[in-house]
C-alpha cells in the first residue's frame, strides 16, 4: 500500500517540486496552500508524513502544527518543516511544538529523499509486487553491505575487525563494479573510499540516487582525517558518514549499525564504576535520541540506585549542536539532577562555541578530558 | 545581544551576506552560478533607482521582506527571459514546456526563489541576534515601472549576471535599527 505524504506550501513550485522528488516512489502526494487546508487535508487522508512550511497566508505552519499536536487523531503524525525560516528562535520556538526533522530552503531533492527516508520507508514505485526487487536496507537485501576500495590492506582491516552478524561484506575494487552489482542485488549500504580517482565515490552515491531502487541506499565513507575537502563534499553530497583511515572499527561499526536502522543494538547509557556515562556519536538521528533517551531514563535510575552521583554526557564525537542535541541534553540532564545526579559535559571547543549559539546551553561548560570533569564534579 | 549585532558601519557585511544568499539559492535551487558583476553599497539616497539594460525589457520582480527586530525589503528583477528560464531550472522543465498562459507559473517559481534568497539573508541577521521574520512574496510583472522605495531607506543594489543574462538584487533595510 502507498505511503502518504502531505506537502502544505503556499508555492505551487515547492509543491511541484516535492512531487518531482516523490515520483520514483511509491507515494501518494496530497497538497494544500496554507495551514487551514493542510488541517483538512491532513483530517481527510491521514497522512504518514506531513511537510510544513512556516511562512504562508491564511493560516501559517507554526499555528498549523500548534492545532495538529493538539488534536488526539492527527498529533502522531511526523512533520518535517521546510521553511526558509531557520533563525535559532524559530527553530527552537518549533522544535518545543514537535517536528521531527527541519529542511531549510534552498533544498535539494537528494536532500528532500534523504532526511524522508530517515523517518519512513521509501518503497520504489511499483516494487510493491513480490517480485519487485529488493529495497535497500530492507530485510530481502540480506543486509549485504558493500565496501569499495582499491587498496586490499584496507578491505582486509574492515572486514577482519569490523564483524556484525547483522551483515556481510562484499568488496568491489572499482565503483563501477559495485554499481553494476547493486543493480542485481541492492546492497543495504555501502562502504566507500573517498580517495577513489576522479571523484569516484561522490559519482557512484549519484549514480545510486539515480535509480530508485537503490536511491535510499546509506552511503558511509572512508578517509583519512586530513582530507577535509574530500570529507566536506561527501557530507554535502548526501553520505551518511565519514570513518577516518586508519579504520576506527567501532566508529564505523556504528555508523554501520546506523545506517542500517539497528537501533536496538545502539547503546548510549552505561554505568561505569563511578559515574554514568552518556555517549552520543557523530550524527545522531531524531530516533537514535529517543533511544538515548529511554536508555538515560532506564541507567539513570540504576546509578542512582547504585549511589552513583555523577553522569558524564560524553560529546566529543558530536561535530555539530543540534536543535535536537540541545532538547535531548536538556531533558536528559533534568532527569539526572531530579535523582540527585551532577551532571558534567565532554566536547571539542568547536563543539562548545557552537552550544554558545543557543540561548539555553549558552553558559554551559565543555571538558576536554574526563578526568578534569570529574575532578569538577 | 550586541556581541552578535551588526557592526556599526554595517553596509559591506551586509553586501557579503546578500552575495552569499543569492550564490547559495542559485547553486542550490537552479544549479547555475550568479557571478555578480557591480554593487552599488551604502546609498541613503536614490539616484541610482535600478535599471536592467534596456529599459524596455518585460521584467518580473519578485519581492519579499523581513520585519522584526529589522526591518526590510528585497526586490530580485528579473528580465521575463530569464525569470522563465530559472522557472523551468527550478522545476525541471524546458521553456518549450511552459505555454503563454503559464506565467503563473514563472511569478510562483520567482516568488519562491526570491523567498529564499531573502530568507537565506535574514537568517544571517537572526544569527546576529536580529530575529525578524519573512513576510509573503509578492510579484510585479511588466516593462514600464519603476519601483520607488521609502526616503531614507539603506539601500544596495547588486548586479548578477547568469546564463549570459543579467538581474539585479536591491536591498533595502529601514536605517532606524540601532544599529544602522
Amino acid at each position: 500500500m502507498p505511503k502518504k505524504i502531505l506537502s502544505v506550501d503556499d508555492s505551487k513550485t515547492v509543491r511541484l517540486i516535492v512531487r518531482k522528488a516523490m515520483k520514483p516512489y511509491d507515494m501518494i502526494v496530497c497538497e494544500a496552500q496554507n495551514g487551514e487546508e493542510g488541517l483538512a487535508v491532513a483530517r481527510a487522508e491521514k497522512p504518514d508524513m506531513i511537510l510544513l512550511d512556516v511562512t504562508m497566508p491564511v493560516m501559517d505552519g507554526v499555528e498549523m502544527l500548534t492545532r495538529l499536536k493538539a488534536d488526539p487523531e492527527l498529533k502522531q503524525i511526523p512533520v518535517m518543516m521546510l521553511t526558509a525560516e531557520a533563525g535559532r528562535e524559530n527553530i527552537l520556538k518549533i522544535a518545543k511544538i514537535g517536528v521531527r526533522d527541519y529542511i531549510v530552503k534552498p533544498f535539494t531533492e537528494q536532500v528532500l529523499v534523504e532526511k524522508l527516508s530517515r523517518i519512513m520507508t521509501l518503497e520504489p514505485a511499483g516494487a510493491a509486487g513480490a517480485a519487485a526487487a529488493p529495497a535497500a536496507g530492507g530485510a530481502s537485501a540480506g543486509r549485504t553491505v558493500f565496501i569499495v576500495e582499491d587498496k586490499p590492506a584496507i578491505v582486509q582491516a574492515v572486514t577482519d575487525t569490523v564483524k556484525n552478524s547483522a551483515w556481510t561484506w562484499k568488496h568491489f575494487t572499482t565503483s563501477a563494479e559495485a554499481f553494476q552489482a547493486a543493480e542485481k542485488n541492492a546492497p543495504a549500504a555501502v562502504v566507500v573510499s573517498l580517495s577513489l580517482a576522479e571523484g569516484a565515490a561522490i559519482d557512484l552515491l549519484r549514480s545510486f540516487r539515480g535509480r530508485p531502487a537503490l536511491a535510499a541506499t546509506p552511503f558511509i565513507g572512508l578517509a583519512v582525517k586530513t582530507a577535509v575537502e574530500d570529507i566536506q563534499r561527501a557530507q554535502e553530497s548526501g553520505f551518511a558518514g565519514v570513518s577516518a583511515k586508519p579504520v576506527d572499527a567501532a566508529d564505523l561499526e556504528a555508523k554501520l549499525r546506523r545506517a542500517l536502522k539497528l537501533e536496538g543494538v545502539f547503546r548510549a547509557a552505561e554505568l561505569t564504576k563511578d559515574h554514568m556515562l552518556v555517549r552520543l556519536t557523530e550524527e545522531m538521528t531524531s530516533a537514535q535520541l529517543d533511544v538515548a533517551m529511554a536508555q538515560v531514563m532506564e541507567k539513570a535510575t540504576e546509578a542512582a540506585d547504585s549511589g552513583l552521583g555523577v553522569a558524564v554526557y560524553d560529546l566529543t564525537a558530536v561535530k555539530t549542536f543540534t536543535v535536537d542535541i540541545l532538547k535531548f541534553l536538556i531533558s536528559a540532564t533534568r532527569k539526572c539532577e531530579d535523582l540527585g545526579m551532577r551532571c558534567v559535559m565532554l566536547g571539542t571547543s568547536e563543539l562548545a562555541a557552537s552550544a554558545r549559539t543557543f540561548d539555553e546551553s549558552k553558559d554551559w561548560h565543555f571538558h576536554d578530558k574526563l578526568e578534569s570533569a570529574m575532578a569538577t564534579a | 545581544m550586541s556581541d552578535t549585532a551588526l557592526p556599526a558601519a554595517p553596509e559591506a557585511l551586509l553586501a557579503e551576506m546578500m552575495i552569499d544568499a543569492v550564490e547559495k539559492v542559485f547553486g542550490t535551487m537552479v544549479r547555475r552560478k550568479a557571478n555578480l558583476i557591480r554593487q552599488f553599497v551604502s546609498t541613503r539616497d536614490h539616484s541610482h533607482a535600478p535599471d536592467l539594460e534596456g529599459t524596455d525589457l518585460s521584467v518580473v520582480v519578485g519581492t519579499v521582506g523581513f520585519i522584526g527586530k529589522i526591518n526590510g525589503v528585497i526586490y530580485l528583477y528579473l528580465p521575463e527571459k530569464l525569470a522563465t528560464r530559472l522557472a523551468c531550472d527550478m522545476l525541471g522543465l524546458e521553456p518549450a514546456d511552459l505555454g503563454d498562459g503559464d506565467a503563473e507559473t514563472v511569478n510562483d517559481a520567482i516568488g519562491e526563489l526570491t523567498n529564499m534568497i531573502v530568507g537565506t539573508f535574514k537568517n544571517q541577521l537572526c544569527d546576529r541576534g536580529l530575529d525578524c521574520h519573512l513576510t509573503i512574496p509578492s510579484i510585479l510583472r511588466g516593462s514600464h515601472f519603476k519601483v520607488q522605495p521609502v526616503a531614507n531607506a539603506l539601500r544596495s543594489v547588486f548586479e548578477f549576471e547568469t546564463t549570459d543574462q543579467r538581474f539585479l538584487a536591491d536591498v533595502l533595510i529601514d536605517p532606524s535599527h540601532s544599529t544602522l
